[in-house]
């Protein structure tokens, strides 16, 4: 798809600044117009219908709550949220959300679905690509099956956007990307549009289990050598890139990624469980002058909250997984409420196809345990575990994660409060449109699910 | 401010019950006075419910508010249960999952199968054990796991007390991996069946087949006299499958060995045969939160798969298979498994009983699911609903005793917990 517009450049340029995007630019000046953008989003929000959202609770996303508030959607987006009296036009539904909550739809960071879509099979594992421990040069949407029947009961479960990443086996896994939780046919009709790549990396023993009798890393020593080997490359990479030596023809995908990186285009996520690890790779970013947007699992991270504040690196945990290797075994339920303590960007995440339709479950559980222990956070602070802190850790918090006008009309209506195991959510809105409605039976339905028992259900 | 207030009255609360739980281990009786006694018994829940235990037995549920004793817990928001019962679970067989030598959940290459005992690898030590009492969980049975063919071995009951008496009763059940242990029998659900057949066969006959160790036609001599048990219904077998016509095959078992009495573990798609394992009288097992195909055997997944099958009148018990560590170390999700299943259609009563005294009775221990007068106080004080993932665990009593509400995951909690003001180096809290 050729792009001409000079707006497109604009409204993409965190995206595409970079590569592919950026070296036509150094070496063409001329045609930069013209370069090619990578399978780029075809995403569209379809036109939704003015709606006024009345009398609900609402959590905002970022800390602010409405015990009675109205919330105004135009155009896709949020136009009011709070105490006001909304002027209604012609045609405006209403709904009266007497007695329920509502929220920012839910984010999730890190998600395989469709890279390890259900059912479990061989031909569905598409997650890692357990070749290198270095693959930095492989896309997750490029392993993104969208029939995966997982997606449609996320949105059930009230997740608007989610970040897919390939696995942990590798040390540079490659790029994860951002999805609007939205049926389509194609990975592109579910790009989240301009959102940044990121990287997924990992610590620990995924890769020094996978590769240690395949040539290495064989261990914890092995693989930050490896990852310094490849940022030193990474760093001469970019040197001729921004020299405009990198012309047609010599482009090297892995180094191009890791290069995006270095330029802070590319926003690290990095599995990580241990604390002192953690600190180890937070100094790998300074030697190599790059952030870590995220730890991901970070079962550790309530040893480090200062240091992960100092980096202003976020960590995306889980509620209460642990035990299953060494390196989680000194999990607690108090992991994501002590790290916000801390001043640092707590969030939950899923990684898991079970997981991801509950997270608001997920939250609670944390919530709950951190306040027994002596912490005083409100439903309305621990919300942004759940939306403006995973926006940021992807890069996406300029329009979505929050209930502020002119974010996307992502919003979630739940039955009741969503700190219990009783509550579901209702009505799922995304860019405004209704695309989940318990009531209505309104919910999307793979492919795959067609014809098979229980489809009807 | 509203959720200020809030918070402050729930850490209050929790930090009376805390530090009332210290001293009352000491007490010759216990006074409780709740919100909310639930007896699953036909005394049902008794609100503003009133329960004393002396000398370790409960000899009293009521609703006397004047009652006296050695120690008294109140709470305006207390529920007293009894406490959960882990249907099925590797609980103290496994320290770290991914750490071959520090498990014992599966035998890889050794011929002995129906006669591997959990009770001969149980660690009350573990850790495990303790993060499932302070959640709650103070029954568990605990299965080895298949690894030779489809039989993992001889199952077990235990408390979460962390004794080295915690021993229930160590030999309760068979364990059958149906499903998954068909890629060890031939990568085939026929060669399983076929195996299974056989090994029951070998069972039955066991007085006259066997003159020496490999006589049988599926079994060592030692493996089928260990099977023998299940034929005469005295060990349930407990077997785990997911799809429709496998639940079928199983209870056709029956037919020819009329006094089995089978658990299915699993049972993803036992709702397409409800009435079968009903009219059977087939228990089941299953994880209400599974909703995807996650194999080919589980297409027919539904959050209301444990509705419809008590609709049917399905025995049927909760489990936590799907979450990680849902086997062992995470067995404290039970409450949460169980809400949703209220969330799903059930009722409070029917997902309650589900995790606690279903799966007691299932193995024949039905006053480790009740309370009543008379019994070995086994119970749980929550600080509010059960089922509410936001409620926690107040007090544990086992066997008449109060149990610890510390567990190594609360150390770390304490060592690390923001609002500790203690000036001690690190490594010396």
């Amino acid at each position: 798809m050729i792009k001409t517009s000079t707006a497109y450049t604009i409204i993409a340029a965190s995206a595409l600044a970079l590569f592919g995007f950026s070296y036509f630019q150094s070496n063409n000046n001329e045609d930069a117009a013209d370069a090619v953008e990578a399978f780029p989003s075809t995403y569209v929000p379809r036109e939704s219908r003015q709606t006024l959202i009345t009398n609900a609770h609402i959590l905002d996303g970022i800390g602010g709550e409405f015990e009675t508030g109205n919330l105004l959607i135009v155009d896709g987006k949020i136009s009011q949220v709070g105490d006001f009296k909304a002027e209604l036009t012609e045609g405006t539904t209403v709904i009266d959300a007497k007695g329920a909550w509502v929220t920012p739809g839910v984010i999730d960071v890190h998600s395989h679905l469709g890279v390890y879509a259900t059912p479990g099979v061989r031909a569905h594992s598409d997650g890692n690509d357990a070749t290198s421990p270095i693959t930095a040069e492989v896309y997750a949407e490029h392993g993104v099956w969208p029939q995966d029947p997982g997606f449609a009961e996320a949105i059930a479960g009230g997740v608007t956007t989610l970040h897919v990443l390939p696995g942990s086996a590798n040390l540079f896994g490659g790029r994860g990307i951002t999805l609007r939780n939205i049926p389509s046919r194609t990975v592109q009709g579910m790009k989240f549009p301009d959102a940044p790549y990121t990287l997924k990396m990992a610590c620990g023993e995924n890769p020094k289990r996978v590769y240690g009798q395949r040539g290495g890393p064989a261990s914890r020593m092995g693989n930050f050598a490896h990852y310094r080997k490849n940022w030193i490359k990474a760093q001469g990479y970019k040197d001729k890139l921004d020299k405009g030596e990198i012309t047609e023809g010599k482009r090297d995908l892995q180094l191009e990624t890791l290069a995006g990186v270095l330029s802070g285009e590319i926003l690290v996520q990095m599995h990580c469980y241990r604390a002192d690890e953690m600190a180890q790779v937070l100094d790998m970013g300074k030697e190599f002058g790059y952030k870590v947007s995220s730890f991901h699992h970070a079962v550790e991270a309530y040893k480090i909250p200062d240091l992960l504040k100092e980096a202003d690196t976020c960590a995306a945990m889980w509620s209460d997984w642990w035990g299953f290797k060494m390196e989680s075994y000194d999990g607690i339920r108090e992991n994501i409420p002590f790290v916000h303590a801390g001043g640092a960007c707590a969030l939950i995440h899923s990684d898991s196809a079970d997981n991801i339709q509950r997270l608001n479950q997920e939250i609670a559980k944390a919530w709950a345990h951190g306040n027994r222990a002596g912490l005083e956070i409100s439903k309305a602070d621990a919300w942004k575990w759940i939306s403006s802190n995973p926006a940021k850790a992807i890069g996406v918090s300029d329009t979505t994660g929050s209930l502020e006008a002119g974010k996307r009309a992502d919003v979630v209506i739940w039955s009741g409060d969503p700190f219990s195991t009783y509550t579901k959510a209702n009505k799922v809105y995304m860019d405004g449109m209704l695309m989940f409605d318990r009531a209505t039976g309104l919910k999307p339905m793979s492919d795959f699910k067609l014809g098979q028992p229980g489809s009807g259900e | 401010m509203k959720n200020l207030v809030k918070t402050l009255a729930l850490s209050t609360a929790i930090s009376l019950v805390a530090s009332t739980t210290a001293t009352i281990a000491a007490a010759q009786s216990l006074v409780i006075k709740s919100q909310k006694v639930v007896t699953n018994t036909g005394a049902g829940q008794i609100e503003n419910g009133v329960l004393v235990i002396e000398d370790g037995r409960i000899t009293s549920i009521d609703q006397n508010r004047d009652a006296t004793g050695d120690k008294v817990i109140e709470g305006a928001t207390l529920w007293v249960t009894p406490g959960l019962f882990a249907p099925f679970s590797t609980l103290g067989l496994s320290e770290v999952s991914a750490e071959r030598n520090s498990n014992n959940i599966g035998a890889a290459d050794k011929e002995a199968t129906v006669r591997i005992r959990a009770a001969d690898s149980f660690n009350p030590k573990s850790v495990s054990v303790a993060e499932s009492r302070i959640g709650g969980v103070i029954h568990a049975a605990v299965a080895p796991d298949s690894k030779h063919n489809i039989f993992g071995g001889l199952g077990m009951i235990v408390t979460t007390s962390g004794e080295f008496s915690s021993t229930v009763d160590a030999s309760a059940f068979i364990f059958i991996d149906y499903s998954g242990g068909s890629d060890i029998t031939g990568e085939s659900k026929g060669a399983a069946m076929a195996f299974l057949r056989d090994a029951l066969a070998d069972a039955a006959t066991y007085g006259s087949r066997y003159d020496g160790p490999n006589d049988g036609d599926a079994l060592t001599r030692a493996d089928a006299n260990a099977l023998r048990m299940v034929l005469s219904g005295r060990w349930p077998l407990v077997i785990s499958a997911d799809q429709a016509v496998d639940m079928l095959n199983i209870i056709d078992l029956k037919k020819t060995n009329p006094r089995l009495e089978i658990i299915i573990v699993g049972a993803a798609e036992g709702w397409m045969v409800a009435e079968q394992l009903a009219k059977e009288n087939v228990g089941v097992m299953v994880d209400p939160l599974e909703n995807l195909p996650y194999s080919f055997d589980s297409l027919g997944s539904r959050l209301d798969n444990a509705k419809l099958l008590l609709d049917a009148g399905v025995n049927t018990a909760i489990i936590t298979r799907s979450a990680t560590g849902g086997t062992a170390h995470n067995l404290r999700l039970a409450p949460q498994h169980a809400g949703n299943a209220v969330a799903a259609g059930l009722s409070w009563e029917q997902a309650f009983k589900a995790i606690t005294l279903t799966p007691a009775t299932m193995f024949g221990y039905s006053n480790l699911g009740q309370l009543e007068t008379g019994q070995k106080a086994n119970l749980v004080i929550w600080n509010g609903d059960p089922l509410e993932i936001t409620s926690a665990v107040v007090a544990v009593i086992i066997d008449g005793k109060t149990q610890s509400t510390q567990s190594r995951q609360t150390k770390l909690r304490d060592r690390y917990n923001p609002t500790n003001e203690g000036d001690k180096m690190y490594g010396y809290r």
